[in-house]
């Protein structure tokens, strides 16, 4: 098995979801605290980043069905969600939480609805290449985990 | 990690004295992915952190002998469940010891509170000083 040509298929793709907008520079600060200590940080704060904001977009639904307009409500659950955002470098998921926030200031119901739809989307996507870009982590090697790849 | 660049008076002085390896530091959060990302942060730079998810329980921990056992509380402003604030309060008036108050996220820049003249601020990423804001944002 040719590992190194994996790795560099790693770095191919994580490059990608930077060149894209999807991840920013905090992603890369999260790479940075991984080491012998802790072997698997960036994938565990992957997984509970999931795990986390598809619960708080669920309540964030429910909530926009059940409190109509609260937009006070709606607006503390978002600062929830972007916080996560921003802890992982989910940078395009962050921008959609301010534009929700945005439009919660200015009572629009319709664009917060377009928002969550938008952020929907982004979860699902980035969710789908961090996962390939993990599993093809884990197929380089364990070296290919606990190493940044030259890019 | 909080190493001082420039420095300005007293508060330079508090960091640099205060912030020394092993530093016991309290964080409160309710988000359980900044709360990770910042335990294993604060593990990097040779602290001790100790998370906590609501104000409610870092209050009473405080209040039942834990104020002996932690150096620096670090909070996020903007959870649910209790207002940052009353807790922010809280620490001031009733504990002694220094606070770094943040609206959440680990990029924000962060207020520091010490049990000198007000609020100095501390970009995340442990620069220090930043720049000086008034309170909140």
């Amino acid at each position: 098995m040719d590992y190194s040509n994996l790795r560099r298929q790693a770095a191919s793709m994580k490059k990608g979801l930077f060149d894209q907008g999807h991840l920013d520079e905090q992603f890369r600060q999260v790479e940075d605290l991984q080491d012998e200590a802790s072997p698997n940080f960036v994938e565990e704060v992957a997984v509970l980043f999931f795990k986390d904001s598809g619960r708080l977009i669920s309540n964030l639904e429910q909530a926009l069905e059940k409190y109509p307009r609260d937009f006070n409500r709606w607006d503390a659950y978002m600062q929830q969600l972007k916080g996560s955002c921003s802890s992982i470098g989910a940078s395009r998921m962050k921008s959609e939480c301010m534009s929700f926030k945005d439009n919660c200031g200015k009572g629009n119901v319709e664009g917060c609805m377009g928002c969550l739809q938008k952020l929907k989307r982004e979860h699902a996507i980035l969710r789908q290449k961090l996962e390939s870009y993990f599993q093809l982590l884990r197929q380089a090697g364990p070296t290919g985990a606990a190493t940044r790849p030259v890019m | 990690m909080v190493s001082g660049n420039q420095r300005k008076g007293k508060e330079a002085t508090l960091v640099e004295d205060k912030f020394p390896q092993g530093m016991r530091v309290l964080v409160v959060d309710d988000n359980p992915v900044c709360l990770k990302v910042l335990e294993v942060l604060l593990r990097s730079c040779k602290y001790k952190p100790t998370m906590v998810m609501d104000a409610s329980t870092a209050m009473k921990m405080l209040k039942e002998g834990g104020e002996e056992k932690i150096d620096l509380v670090i909070t996020n402003v903007r959870m649910q469940n209790m207002d940052g604030f009353d807790f922010l309060e809280f620490i001031n008036l009733e504990m002694d010891l220094p606070v770094i108050a943040s609206p959440g996220g680990p990029q924000m820049v962060v207020m520091a509170y010490g049990p000198s003249d007000g609020p100095v601020a501390v970009e995340q990423d442990g620069r220090y000083p930043a720049q000086e804001q008034g309170a909140g944002s």
